[in-house]
């Protein structure tokens, strides 16, 4: 049982090794997020000879090697038979469809861009998306049974806000009794103490074959939601996060007024320092997000002299131009509640163009 | 017999005697005493007890009532006692008599709030401290700036001494009830590799039409395991077939089938028939030059590995079987094991 207040990380779309507890291996998600909260501690004098290690403890939900797995099968199985029915010599005589399919099939297997991040996204959106989900509440029960749920925080980036929300949304239920043999827990007595929505997808998520709409959902802050606070955290130029995004406004219907005031938190920023906007070190490593988690994590927070020249200093690293040939890029880009997964295929090519056209 | 009967005796009782000392453990798992409020500390720990002890059971109103009312009222003395100088002893007030009415309703195991002191969420350079039962949205405040806040104990160090002492009513009954509900995720998981193990291989496009024709079940409003139906779509198969009009030595042939729409059953205790079982809509494609090179017909896939089907190409019939199937199955099997052990890795310990 830790007495250090715990975060939960849970990665997004793409490749990302698993952690190996057993033997204090982090995952590359983990390490990205620790080394980028170490990085944001040495911006201040109050804090650069500490470590986040020693005031927080991490935990990774890894989920990455699931779909990996699929994917693999999926290939193999492809390319068996495309090299079986090579073999006897009546691929010519099979219809184009069914050709159309083995060949896809088998072409999963390549480690290109749409099978190793856009796949990720279709196989959520299938059935596979549930065995990940029951995948990462079993994990997250294991952390609750252990260290309870009061200092339990959550920290989800892209895929895995929708990964985060829909999990929390069917785990965490209302009419809960521990005396049936449903898989679940109560909003009240097994509340989290925050939930970190980094690049939020989880609405487009949503849009098609829906689990939860995040609108309606129990994942919240306050006394009907999951979480005591919640904080949702986009770039103005991530293009992920533009169509279908999550927008709450402060009219009392989602949650109270009072609670919105004090407990929910929508941090946009906007500073490009590096090209790839849509990578969770670009945001933590801004102090307009980093300095909110420290907040919530009981960190204290550096005095405001301090503070002014990490902003200074985080100002110095933006690159010359970017937004500007971003926004260009941007162009066009649906960015509606109309969005759909395409423009969400849409938004990443965008921004993959913006990152070949800068040189990286 | 009398002697078997003994023994059969002696076992239950060790058996069970070992369950009820392991779940008592788990009860007394409490965070480590705060530096005040002691004795309301131990209350809260009695009252933790005998709610985790009803793990599983329902509670009558009155079973705890006692408890549950007396330690509150036990908090409202410490308020009284402790706060009754501050500036924040009305707000700590408030909900101490928010807490008590809760107390007055018996306990309800999925209404247990924690007491929580905060800080302000969404402004960092806000100097107060925020404390509330987190069942309602009412907050109480004092700022850490303020004279009476500097003296040794600090405010900071009182309430989070509170707010231990407080809840240790619930903490052990939260980790044994998140626990019981990890078991019942690992049946759900357990479930899902079952499938991943058992259940026929799918194509993207599989998945796709099953996903969509399952979605009722798939979205419900809480974690399911496996859907008990796969659908097919144009699913290619590598089969032999048999057409016993063709010429001399081109009656028994390589092909593909191909399921253009089909549903298998790939669970024997949930299967209309007992046994796994699948039906499709199916052609072949095979290549002999007395006749015709498609077939179109049905195909039965039986025990999630073994089809076998009947095709007509024009006026002959054809009869095939799945093969190879075993090979792909061991080594989905296998690859199955590997991610297994993968799961294993991930475990916390």
């Amino acid at each position: 049982m830790s007495t250090k207040p715990i975060v939960v990380l849970i990665h997004g779309m793409g490749t990302h090794t698993a952690p190996k507890p057993k033997s204090n291996e982090r995952g590359s998600f983990g390490n990205e997020c620790i080394n980028t909260f170490n990085a944001a501690f040495q911006m201040y004098p109050s804090l650069e000879n500490d470590k986040i290690e020693n005031k927080v403890d991490f935990i990774e939900i890894h989920y990455n090697h699931i779909f990996d797995n699929f994917r693999k099968e999926m290939a193999e199985n492809g390319q068996t038979f495309n090299d079986l029915l090579q073999g006897a010599g009546i691929l010519a005589k099979i219809p184009g469809l069914v050709n159309k399919v083995i060949e896809f099939e088998s072409s999963l297997g390549n480690d290109e861009f749409f099978n190793t991040h856009w796949l990720d996204v279709i196989l959520y959106k299938l059935y596979f998306g549930e065995y990940v989900r029951v995948h990462v509440a079993e994990k997250l029960g294991e952390i609750i049974a252990k260290n309870g749920s009061k200092n339990i925080h959550i920290l989800a980036h892209s895929l895995g806000t929708a990964v985060a929300h829909d999990t929390l949304s069917k785990l965490y239920n209302d009419g809960y009794a521990d005396n049936d043999d449903i898989a679940d827990l109560s909003p009240v007595t097994h509340k989290l103490s925050s939930v970190w929505q980094i690049a939020n997808v989880s609405c487009l998520a949503n849009s098609v074959m829906p689990v939860a709409n995040p609108y309606k959902s129990l994942v919240k802050p306050g006394s009907a939601g999951v979480t005591d606070t919640m904080m949702n955290i986009h770039h103005k130029f991530d293009p992920f996060t533009l169509p279908k995004k999550f927008v709450r406004p402060d009219n009392g219907k989602w949650i109270p007024s009072n609670v919105f005031k004090t407990k929910y938190k929508d941090i946009e920023t906007s500073a490009i320092t590096q090209v790839n906007t849509h990578s969770i070190t670009q945001y933590l490593h801004d102090p307009s997000v980093h300095l909110y988690l420290f907040n919530a994590l009981g960190i204290k927070i550096p005095p405001k002299s301090q503070r002014d020249k990490a902003e200074e200093a985080y100002k110095s690293l933006v690159i010359d131009k970017a937004e500007a040939k971003l926004k260009k890029k941007l162009n066009g880009l649906v960015k509606t509640n109309a969005a759909t997964l395409k423009d969400y295929v849409d938004a990443g090519n965008r921004l993959m163009k913006f990152i070949e056209s800068m040189g990286v | 017999m009398t002697f078997i009967k003994l023994f059969g005796l002696l076992i239950l009782l060790t058996v069970n005697s070992g369950i009820s000392v392991n779940a008592a453990d788990k009860c007394e798992n409490f965070d480590a005493e705060p530096s005040h409020f002691i004795s309301l500390y131990n209350d809260s720990k009695l009252l933790g007890k005998s709610i985790c002890d009803t793990l599983g059971a329902t509670v009558d109103l009155d079973s705890l009532l006692g408890k549950y009312v007396g330690f509150a009222d036990n908090l409202d003395k410490t308020i009284d006692e402790s706060f009754n100088t501050t500036s924040y002893y009305n707000d700590l007030k408030v909900q101490v008599k928010e807490f008590k009415s809760l107390s007055r309703l018996g306990v309800n195991k999925a209404e247990l709030p924690y007491f929580r002191v905060t800080r302000n969420t969404t402004d960092f350079t806000d100097t107060h401290l925020y404390f509330s039962f987190d069942s309602w949205d009412t907050n109480g405040k004092v700022d850490t700036n303020s004279v009476e806040c500097n003296k040794v104990p600090t405010c900071e160090e009182l309430l989070t001494a509170l707010e231990i002492a407080i809840n240790q009513y619930k903490e052990p009954y939260v980790r044994l009830s998140a626990g019981a509900t990890t078991k019942n995720i690992s049946v759900l998981r357990k479930s899902w590799d079952r499938y991943f193990e058992e259940a026929r291989s799918q194509t993207l496009w599989d998945a796709a039409l099953t996903t969509k024709l399952e979605e009722d079940y798939l979205t419900q409003d809480k974690l399911v395991g496996p859907m008990q139906r796969q659908w097919f779509l144009v699913h290619p198969s590598l089969v032999i077939e048999n057409v016993s009009d063709a010429i001399d030595g081109e009656e028994t042939q390589q092909g593909l089938a191909v399921e253009w729409v089909g549903v298998n059953w790939w669970n024997k205790e949930t299967s209309p028939v007992g046994i796994p079982i699948g039906v499709s809509l199916a052609s072949i494609y095979s290549s002999r030059p007395t006749v015709d090179d498609s077939g179109h017909g049905v195909m039965f896939t039986f025990n999630n590995s073994f089809s076998i089907g009947w095709a007509k190409h024009d006026d002959e019939d054809g009869l095939y079987v799945s093969v190879d199937f075993l090979g792909l199955l061991t080594a989905k099997k296998e690859r199955w094991s590997d991610y297994k052990d993968k799961i294993k890795e991930l475990k916390f310990d």
